[in-house]
């Protein structure tokens, strides 16, 4: 128990400095779009997104936590396999957390819209493909999943380059640009499409999860022998 | 505590770092791990401290396997040459979270010689210079308490004084405390005093282990005519040999054998210079 509140203390201090300046500049720029908006919304529609630059700097953060913290990690003696869990447990409380930050600014622009009048402010968020109303737990829930597979893929494309090294990894992503490519080819996009907008947005909750799932066992796996240097 | 190391050998794509190396130590001791640059000690002692896997062996520590084995690994503290804190944390952070992952963690023999250092526990790893990170790893080495010690060249950047504190601490530590040191240093004349066994490695292999105080009888230095040092040496292990104006001097493993030869003088050879003549026997057959 101590060993994982000791790799806890060091992952939030080690991403501490990165996070704040993230989250004060995201929050400037929403406050500043907030602002031109009562003051300009006649004469022009506002857009505000919160949760997909949280996504790419989330994707971004875990593209790089291999390297920084791995080898730091197995000189104070923990094995591959504590290292990948308290990974994934910090994933899962990182995710948490932005969920709820970005649910809670949600409320709060929408609370402050209502209370000075301003009314044509867009606040785009994928929960908008399934319910207009913006439920609170439903953004939580699929920020969760959404930040949570984000972090877990942003992980995958670094172990791949961990272990692969650099030839190995531009291949990996070579072949992931091909998948939209065949995609195209055999048509398959309409039939996906087809499924997606049908599905409800608990199955489409489960089936990014499961994926999620999915990954973090093909990484776990990945690194049970890893070394402390990269390929 | 008992280090085994099995038939131990790793291969990386274009270079065998490790060959068939066989040896146990057995502690609480200071143990000097040494050998000239690319003799495969950094690789064992990262070996040993469970970061990388071995390619053939094992390497075990009371019996047991220490790779991803945690609660091995917690009795093991390994001081690295670089890379053994997180850049941005700050030097009170990186002593707290080492008290999280060492069982027998000193914290206030920690913030002791963080004064002795003369660190700021506010400043952030990033802007420590060379000598006060080495510091900072020597004081998470000493404050660790675990009953594996490894400093693999704990105090590049550290000045004279710093060096000497360290000697200090390490002597006062084995005192006090009494745990298996293995100190891998090139700055052997000054720390060949504190060693109580010596383990040289030469290209990947294990050249000698020994106690210090058998050292002066094992390798000597013969020095007198050509003649009668080929007649001296024969039967024995040549280290180095060289002749200079009418003068032989011949550097040589005796196994405790005595060497019975007349016109010779019989010399003793530092360990200092044994790694230097170990360098030149390198050179001369990488150039031949």
């Amino acid at each position: 128990m101590n060993v994982l509140k000791g790799s806890f203390y060091v992952f939030f201090q080690s991403y501490k400095k990165q996070n704040i300046i993230f989250w004060c500049i995201l929050f400037s720029i929403v406050f500043l779009s907030f602002f031109l908006d009562s003051f300009f919304g006649k004469y022009i529609s506002f857009a505000i997104t919160i949760s997909i630059p949280v996504y790419i700097f989330y994707s971004t953060m875990a593209s790089k936590i291999l390297n920084r913290t791995m080898p730091y990690f197995l000189k104070l003696g923990l094995s591959r396999i504590q290292y990948v869990l308290h990974l994934g447990l910090f994933f899962l409380a990182w995710s948490i957390a932005g969920a709820f930050i970005i649910a809670c600014t949600h409320e709060i622009i929408t609370f402050f819209s209502e209370l000075l009048d301003v009314k044509d402010i867009i606040i785009i968020h994928p929960v908008l493909l399934f319910d207009t109303t913006q439920p609170f737990m439903l953004i939580v829930a699929l920020d969760f999943v959404l930040l949570l597979f984000c972090l877990i893929s942003g992980l995958l494309l670094n172990v791949v380059f961990y272990r692969l090294g650099t030839i190995g990894g531009y291949s990996f992503i070579g072949i992931l640009a091909l998948i939209p490519i065949v995609m195209v080819i055999f048509e398959w996009y309409t039939p996906l499409f087809e499924v997606l907008s049908k599905a409800s947005v608990f199955s489409i909750l489960s089936s990014l999860l499961l994926m999620t799932f999915l990954i973090y066992s093909v990484i776990t796996g990945a690194l049970r022998k890893a070394s402390a240097i990269p390929a | 505590m008992i280090i085994e190391a099995r038939n131990v050998s790793k291969s990386y794509t274009h270079k065998q770092a490790l060959e068939n190396i066989n040896f146990t130590i057995e502690g609480p001791k200071i143990i000097g791990f040494l050998g000239h640059n690319g003799a495969g000690k950094t690789t064992f002692l990262n070996m040993l401290a469970g970061l990388f896997s071995a390619t053939e062996g094992e390497i075990c520590v009371n019996g047991e396997n220490v790779f991803n084995a945690p609660h091995v690994l917690s009795e093991i503290c390994f001081v690295a040459e670089s890379g053994n804190f997180q850049d941005e944390m700050t030097v009170a952070q990186s002593l707290k979270a080492n008290s999280f992952f060492y069982p027998k963690w000193d914290e206030d023999f920690a913030k002791e010689l963080l004064q002795v250092f003369a660190l700021n526990p506010k400043d952030k790893v990033k802007s420590l210079s060379k000598g006060m990170v080495s510091a900072l790893g020597i004081i998470t080495g000493f404050a660790s308490h675990a009953a594996i010690t490894i400093f693999d060249e704990p105090y590049i950047g550290l000045d004279a004084a710093g060096r000497n504190t360290f000697y200090d601490l390490l002597i006062e530590q084995q005192a006090e405390n009494p745990r298996l040191f293995l100190l891998s240093t090139h700055l052997i004349d000054e720390a060949s005093a504190l060693f109580e066994e010596i383990l040289i490695l030469h290209e990947g292999k294990l050249l000698l282990q020994k106690d210090a105080d058998e050292w002066p009888q094992h390798v000597v230095a013969v020095k007198g005519s050509p003649n009668h040092v080929e007649q001296a040496i024969e039967g024995f292990e040549v280290i180095y040999k060289q002749s200079f104006m009418h003068e032989m001097t011949a550097v040589l493993f005796t196994n405790g054998k005595e060497i019975e030869a007349e016109n010779i003088t019989i010399g003793s050879v530092s360990l200092q210079d044994m790694l230097v003549y170990l360098s030149k026997k390198k050179k001369v057959g990488s150039t031949r």
